[in-house]
């Protein structure tokens, strides 16, 4: 199986795909700082709104998966599931890069 | 069934479906309301060597609303876990268990809970053992011993018992879902061409079948708003609403690293249950996983099913002649207004009789509506307040009532009169019924209530 790190999908993916019902985990321990570095970056970069269904609390380290899913790449709107939270992240770029990357990878 | 396999979703995660709700003043200590939640059901006894447990991945709550706007006020919350203490045998247990601390049994389960009100969630007991499944006379030798083991008090007069039980719910299955067919009156049930069929006893589907219980005993107070004590049945204190909900995180991923799944996200509702057989047969098919994701509070957007509910208009048809009053009414497309003050309001004084109420307001949720003020009876009904006894469904719901019986005769225009008195109820009414007077298996009389579990050992034809 090809693997690709967050540094590759940023990279090496075009955009402008849109799919449906993409999910991805990454491993426990870098998870959670993996997840962090993909919303400062996003806001970095694009500046990005950020929405949690919970009160607001940071990746504090603990070793939780996280999961991504992206309903529709064209909406930009990427969902990431941690522990008993979920964080709502605008970006049409990373959306899109993710979702050709998921085609590269079927 | 009361809400068995109820909807298209949860039909296919079994521990995470809601089969039966009770709520009742608790008859050998009435200061105390009893709350019992059914999960996993149709549980066949000797389903192993898995046998039955909870879902650990599965947040069960048990909610109640106090002040009538259909949400939650006081909420319990239930989390499993299962262990192995012998991962290396395909056993259950390897010697018979005689206690919860038998080093032969194998596959264990247990809980914690905690009671959230007012904004506060309280701790109330951690690391809680349930009982193991009844397997058998070499494995479980004495099963009411291990069951009354797994019965923890919590302090402040709380009780909890998380575990198998044998299901006290008794409904025919396989006739009323063959184009419902009741059969006591299968001699007048429309055939469509076909051979006639002969009236007869009903068959208790849920016989000698195990459920999974969550069942609480509480001070009346825990529960009602301003945790006061109601003065009398009138008291607007004194009615509570009560459900039980499943969650599931929102994501799940197998991790093959870990061979396990890996849950993450918030809670979402998967199942929820207050009034027996709603989803069941008022709430149509392609609104049923939505109605199980939805919240009371909401119930508004479904009322139209219980205005005009389906089964009331098929009635006349299934049994041409016998229905002709409900024909007749139903032909007004008048709503029911009984129906919706049954089961999304509750019952406004004055109506079943001038001591009674279990009216919550105007804000339509389905929930299981007990007036905790009115005492157990001394000579109960089966037929709750149908029967003339105020102390059963509706108003919340004992372990052994017929709300099958009850609730087709609501549906079939038993209740109609009492909020239109030019309705006259047709004959057939009173012998509506799916011909079951009872559950084949015994009640307690004490906590839990429901009975043994019926042990795969066993062999019971039916």
């Amino acid at each position: 199986m090809e693997l690709y790190n967050r540094r590759q999908v940023l990279k090496g993916v075009s955009a402008g795909l849109a799919v449906a019902g993409v999910a991805a985990t990454m491993p426990a321990g870098s998870a959670s700082a993996a997840a962090a570095a993909l919303v400062k970056d996003n806001r970095a970069v694009t500046g990005s709104a950020i929405k949690e269904t919970a009160p607001a609390a940071s990746f504090d380290g603990t070793a939780e998966p996280v999961v991504a899913y992206i309903h529709d790449a064209s909406s930009g709107v990427i969902s990431l599931f941690v522990g008993s939270r979920e964080v709502t992240l605008h970006d049409t770029a990373i959306a899109a890069k993710l979702a050709s990357a998921a085609k590269k990878e079927a | 069934m009361s809400s068995h396999r109820e909807a298209p979703e949860i039909s296919k995660d079994p521990v995470a479906d809601s089969a039966d709700l009770y709520a009742f003043v608790s008859p050998d200590r009435p200061d105390h309301v009893t709350i019992i939640a059914n999960y996993v059901p149709l549980q066949g006894p000797d389903g192993g060597p898995n046998f039955y447990e909870f879902g650990d991945d599965v947040l069960y709550q048990i909610k109640v609303d106090n002040n009538g706007d259909g949400n939650a006020d006081v909420t319990f919350n239930l989390s499993f876990r299962s262990e192995l203490a012998i991962p290396s045998s395909f056993l259950y247990n390897d010697g018979p268990i005689e206690s919860l601390n038998s080093p032969s049994w194998n596959r264990r389960q247990y809980y914690s809970i905690s009671m959230t009100a007012n904004g506060k969630t309280t701790k109330l007991g951690s690391n809680l053992a349930c009982p193991p499944c009844n397997i058998g006379p070499l494995s479980t030798p004495d099963y009411p011993k291990l069951a009354s083991e797994a019965v923890y008090s919590l302090g402040a007069g709380r009780k909890v018992f998380a575990g198998q039980r044998a299901d006290g719910f008794y409904v025919d299955l396989g006739a009323i879902f063959d184009l419902g067919d009741l059969r006591p009156l299968a001699n007048l049930h429309a055939t469509f061409g076909l051979p006639k069929l002969a009236a007869g006893k009903g068959v208790n589907s849920t016989r000698y079948l195990n459920v999974h219980s969550i069942a609480l005993q509480v001070p009346i107070t825990d529960l009602t708003k301003g945790g006061v004590m109601p003065k009398g049945a009138l008291d607007p204190a004194a009615t509570i609403g009560v459900w039980t909900t499943a969650s599931r995180h929102k994501a799940r991923v197998w991790d093959s690293s870990n061979q396990a799944y890996t849950d993450s996200g918030p809670w979402v509702q998967i199942s929820r249950l207050g009034n027996p057989l709603i989803n069941e047969v008022i709430i149509p098919l392609g609104n049923k996983d939505r109605w199980n994701r939805s919240a009371p509070a909401g119930d508004s957007g479904f009322a139209a099913n219980y205005e005009n509910p389906e089964l009331s208009n098929l009635l006349p048809i299934l049994y041409p002649g016998a229905f002709p009053n409900l024909a007749a009414y139903n032909a007004t497309k008048k709503p029911r207004a009984d129906i919706v003050a049954i089961l999304l309001t509750g019952i406004p004084t004055g109506v079943v009789s001038p001591g009674f109420q279990n009216y919550t307001g105007t804000v339509q949720a389905d929930q299981l509506r007990l007036n905790v003020a009115i005492p157990p009876a001394s000579k109960p009904s089966p037929l709750g307040v149908v029967g003339g006894d105020v102390a059963g469904f509706p108003n919340g719901r004992r372990v052994f009532d017929d709300v099958v019986s009850i609730e087709l005769r609501a549906l079939a225009g038993a209740t109609l009169p009492l909020v239109d008195k030019s309705f006259k109820a047709d004959g057939a009414v009173g012998v509506v019924s799916d011909g079951l007077d009872g559950s084949d298996e015994a009640y307690l009389s004490v906590f839990p209530y429901l009975g043994v579990p019926t042990s795969g050992y066993e062999v019971r034809v039916a």
